[in-house]
């Protein structure tokens, strides 16, 4: 990145003997949305406390906007803090809190009624101004805090599983409501979660943490069909994992004999040449099971399950033991338990995520 | 089973009994004609409330009581406000987790061990016999319940608020301001309740380190009950009765108030 | 740990500093200076310099020599303040009883008269080495623990051996019998109120355990001095209790119920009640609700079920109560004062007695510092039993 906005150098964080972050490296682009994701433990969430202050870092620097930030207290750093929990002050009402952020910056009474009033109407609240944050429903006030962590314009928003608390209905509609207000008031959005639809959906980039490090780093498509290791492609969709050894490379394409024997052609479009053993990752919804005959590698197998999932259906197909899933829509003529059938896939839907 | 069911009955009534019954039975005498504390009341009146809030010693105590109680709520609530702020961490290190200690103690320390140490060590900087000492002195053992009380609520307050309060551009002193305080609240009033009441009970102490001009109404009390009896004993146990149950519904009512509207 | 660490432990310490300070000043300070007070004695040393100097080197046993009078005829002189003067003659007639009458009077002759005064003939007592003995030890040091042994009824004899006090002198290991005795004695019966009243209010709920638990609250809230005086008022002679019982016919003459050992337990049991029945309250409610069908389903017999799971589980509650119960009884003061009678005074009433009564502190201090010491030890051994109980999941 030529000119970041927020960067991360060398940066961790012990509690103790336990170290949560450990040498962290990362650039944050202006109006940029990036997703923090991982599992819990990860040290996603200590990432976001450092760049709002509430937690100091043990070594390394922060900074923002050309600031070095990590030695400034919380209140300092004009960044939007969106909690999980809301945290909305119990004791104040709808607006009060909204104004909160515009009290302390020492606005007038006009002035920061008039912000509030228009702060309100963005997220549709107008009318329960003056309720308490106890009377309004989770995504009423999910959007009072989101209200009130942007009316002081702030140069970065930072949300802690925002969404978290929220039912799957109400969590969709909010997810476009957060993309919609970030590219309108082109926002930069630091955006922790664990949900790895949440952060494909929404993001502009993902990074994926693992035991405090980022795994990798990039585009949602890119980290989705090109995951670089074995657990960000388990970790981001649905993936199968196959074993097996390379026998040679012709131009770009790589062959890998399987554990079953079967040898399968990978394409990896890249300057990355593997060698010895391999693990491939195939997405589900890339193979294609037939009996005819269709170009790109073919693995036989049998059908030891078929699940119905409504608008699809999953395949277990399994060979010498090892099973793959298949994700197939329901023009699939019917196939029955213990029947063989033929696996297709493009060599270039094969990806090598590690030895 | 049924006698089980029976014999939990009368012996939950009977315990029920020696518990409340004394503290009711002597309220009608407060209203007795007579000079004595006995059944039947002869005839009905008010004279020993008069008495009460008229006599001279009766009058005095009071306005003293009132003072003292009002000196060491502020003072107790105060101390013991700040001090609570200081303990609010669920995993004290061992040097405050000894502090936490140190300021519940004087709960458990006998009152009449506490009044002969204070009695000595008030006389040499001239504390006896002033209403400054007596404050110090029931100041001491009600700031303990202060700290019970605000410590319950404050460990509740999610830090995340302050966080917000923080991240939204509050300093640290606006933070204890805005979101702190005004979320402790509930716990600072039970806590100053208290120490008031702490203070207006307090005898101990008082004995030790009061002189007659600081003689509260806890105090008339026992010298009443013990040199002459007389039915304003009954006439101010009803007013404490009476203002202890005041006391209870109106905490009570706040609590709930409180709970509907967060 | 880091900076940010350091200064969040700094501001905790800034915030507890006050209360701490305050609490150093007014609560340990104190506590000291009553400690202090048990073993010091500095008075006499320090109002009779000069008779200080003139008995160290006497041989506690011949006649007192001239420049002994002298001396002590020179320090009384020099003393202005009628106040020091009190400490003085109290300090001495607690090592020989006597003084009271002996000092003041020698005091006034030695004001009156200037020049030299025939101590021997103003009062023949000044010849007798005893009195001596008893200003040569009241001088010699400041530091006694006379009280301390008194407070157990033990003393130095002439030869500054230990000996037991004689019968009649004192009766402090008496009164301590008599408070461990009365407390026990008020811990049981709320024990043995407490603990049925407490599983019953477990078993309840709704309103009957809400008219429970506000029976028990009730008077904890309510000021402890009207509680005692509702006792003092219900048991006189004359008082509600006798009257009802005297009108059913059930007696002639009236119980003595007041100023007796009965009145005093029956009040203190009423008063720390509470303190009994809340510790196992708490501890029941915290075992799971489906034990007893659990232990029925399994086999056991109502009351088997009962001895072996609930009364086990609940005795952790009863310990807490009770030493809570007990702790409080022994130090208690306004309850025994004011219902109880003369043979039924505890050792806080005897503290007060000596600090308020005969000005003597160092009584006072002594028997606080045994009192002090056996309800510290008491509390250190009920936290010890409330941590273990949070330690546990």
């Amino acid at each position: 990145m030529s000119n970041p906005f927020i960067r991360l150098e060398e940066v961790s964080k012990s509690f103790g003997a336990l170290t949560v972050v450990e040498g962290l490296n990362l650039e944050i682009g202006k109006g940029e949305f990036i997703s923090l994701l991982g599992p819990s433990g990860s040290g996603k969430t200590t990432i976001l406390m450092m760049l709002a202050g509430f937690e100091n870092p043990s070594h390394g620097t922060i900074w923002a906007g050309g600031r070095r930030i990590d030695c400034l207290p919380p209140h300092k750093r004009n960044m939007g803090v969106v909690f999980q929990n809301y945290a909305l002050f119990p004791h104040m009402s709808v607006s009060e809190n909204v104004a909160f952020p515009l009290k302390m910056r020492g606005f007038s009474r006009t002035e920061m009624n008039g912000r509030v009033g228009k702060a309100l109407d963005m997220v549709q609240l107008g009318a329960l101004a003056d309720r308490r944050p106890s009377q309004l429903s989770g995504g009423q006030q999910q959007r009072v805090a989101l209200a009130r962590a942007l009316i002081f314009e702030p140069e970065v928003v930072l949300m802690d599983e925002p969404l978290g608390a929220l039912d799957k209905q109400l969590r969709e509609q909010m997810q476009l409501d957060i993309r919609e207000l970030h590219r309108r008031l082109e926002l930069t959005i630091v955006f922790v979660t664990h949900d790895q639809s949440e952060a494909l959906t929404m993001s502009d980039r993902i990074a994926i943490f693992n035991g405090g490090k980022i795994e990798q780093i990039g585009t949602p498509t890119n980290i989705y069909d090109h995951p670089s290791t074995q657990f960000v492609a388990e970790f981001i969709g649905e993936t199968n994992l196959v074993r097996g050894s390379v026998q040679g490379t012709e131009g770009l394409t790589t062959r890998v004999q399987l554990q079953s024997g079967q040898e399968v052609l990978v394409e990896l479009g890249s300057n990355r040449l593997p060698k010895g053993n391999v693990c491939l990752s195939i997405r589900p919804e890339r193979i294609k099971v037939g009996r005819g005959k269709i170009s790109g590698n073919i693995i036989t197998a049998v059908i030891s399950d078929v699940v119905y999932h409504g608008d699809h259906l999953r395949l277990i197909a399994k060979t010498d033991g090892q099973s793959i899933v298949v994700k197939t829509d329901r023009s699939q003529p019917a196939l029955s338990i213990g029947e063989e059938v033929q696996l297709f896939f493009l060599p270039t839907d094969c990806w090598v995520v590690g030895p | 089973m049924n006698v089980l069911r029976v014999a939990k009955i009368v012996f939950g009534g009977a315990t029920i009994f020696f518990l409340v019954a004394p503290l009711i039975a002597i309220l009608p005498l407060a209203f007795t004609d007579s000079v004595f504390l006995n059944y039947p009341i002869p005839r009905y009146s008010t004279r020993w409330f008069v008495e009460l809030f008229t006599a001279g010693v009766w009058q005095r105590s009071i306005v003293n009581s009132l003072v003292i109680g009002s000196g060491t709520t502020v003072l107790a609530t105060v101390l013991g406000t700040v001090g609570a702020l200081g303990l609010r961490d669920r995993q004290l290190s061992p040097v405050l987790a000894i502090i936490k200690t140190i300021f519940l103690l004087p709960m458990v320390v006998p009152a009449v061990v506490l009044g002969v140490g204070m009695q000595l060590m008030f006389a040499r900087y001239g504390l006896t016999n002033t209403y400054l000492g007596v404050i110090i002195a029931h100041t001491v053992v009600a700031v303990p319940f202060v700290v019970v009380n605000v410590l319950a609520v404050i460990q509740g307050i999610d830090r995340r608020l302050e966080q917000a309060a923080a991240s939204l551009g509050a300093a640290p002193i606006t933070v204890l301001r805005q979101v702190t305080l005004p979320l402790a609240l509930p716990g600072i009033i039970s806590g100053a309740v208290f120490a008031f009441a702490t203070s207006l009970d307090e005898v101990v102490l008082t004995l030790f380190v009061a002189g007659p001009n600081q003689r509260t109404l806890a105090r008339q009390m026992f010298s009443t009950i013990r040199e002459n009896i007389s039915p304003a004993i009954a006439a101010a146990a009803f007013v404490f009765i009476v203002g202890t149950i005041l006391i209870a519904i109106v905490l009570n009512l706040s609590r709930r108030t409180k709970a509907t509207a967060v | 740990m880091n900076r940010s660490e350091l200064n969040k432990r700094l501001v905790s310490l800034m915030l507890v500093g006050p209360l701490f300070l305050f609490l150093v000043l007014f609560f340990a300070v104190p506590l000291v200076s009553m400690m202090k007070s048990a073993v010091s004695d500095p008075v006499a040393a320090e109002v009779l310099p000069a008779t200080a100097r003139a008995v160290s080197g006497w041989d506690r046993s011949s006649p007192p020599s001239d420049e002994m009078k002298a001396a002590l005829v020179a320090d009384l002189r020099q003393i202005g303040e009628d106040q020091l003067f009190g400490d003085l003659v109290r300090r001495l007639n607690s090592a020989k009883s006597g003084f009271r009458t002996l000092m003041p009077k020698t005091r006034a002759a030695a004001l009156e008269a200037g020049g030299n005064i025939d101590l021997v003939a103003l009062d023949r007592r000044w010849a007798d080495p005893s009195y001596w003995q008893a200003v040569t030890v009241a001088t010699s040091s400041t530091i006694t623990d006379r009280n301390l042994l008194a407070a157990v009824d033990l003393q130095r004899d002439a030869s500054n051996t230990i000996v037991a006090l004689p019968p009649d002198a004192s009766a402090n290991k008496a009164i301590m019998i008599r408070t461990f005795v009365m407390s026990l004695t008020v811990t049981l019966a709320c024990v043995l109120i407490g603990l049925p009243f407490a599983m019953i209010t477990a078993s309840v709920d709704g309103w009957k355990r809400q008219l429970l638990l506000g029976a028990v609250l009730l008077p904890l809230w309510t000021s402890l001095l009207v509680r005692t005086a509702a006792w003092f008022i219900l048991l006189q002679d004359r008082g509600p209790i006798n009257s009802m019982l005297t009108y059913l016919g059930i007696i002639s003459a009236p119980l003595p119920l007041i100023f007796n050992r009965t009145g005093v337990i029956i009040a203190m049991t009423h008063v720390l009640l509470p303190f009994m029945v809340l510790p196992i309250f708490s501890v029941l409610i915290g075992i799971p609700k489906n034990l007893m069908p659990a232990a029925a389903s399994l086999g056991a017999h109502p009351v088997r079920a009962f001895l072996s799971v609930l009364l086990p589980l609940s005795l952790r509650g009863v310990v807490s109560g009770a030493l809570l119960v007990f702790m409080s009884a022994l130090g208690y003061y306004i309850t025994p004062a004011l219902i109880g009678g003369a043979k039924d005074q505890m050792i806080s009433s005897v503290i007060a007695y000596y600090a308020t009564g005969a000005a003597n502190w160092g009584m006072a201090g002594a028997l606080g510092l045994v009192l002090l010491a056996a309800t510290m030890i008491l509390y250190a051994i009920y936290l010890r039993l409330s941590s273990d109980r949070e330690a546990r999941p």
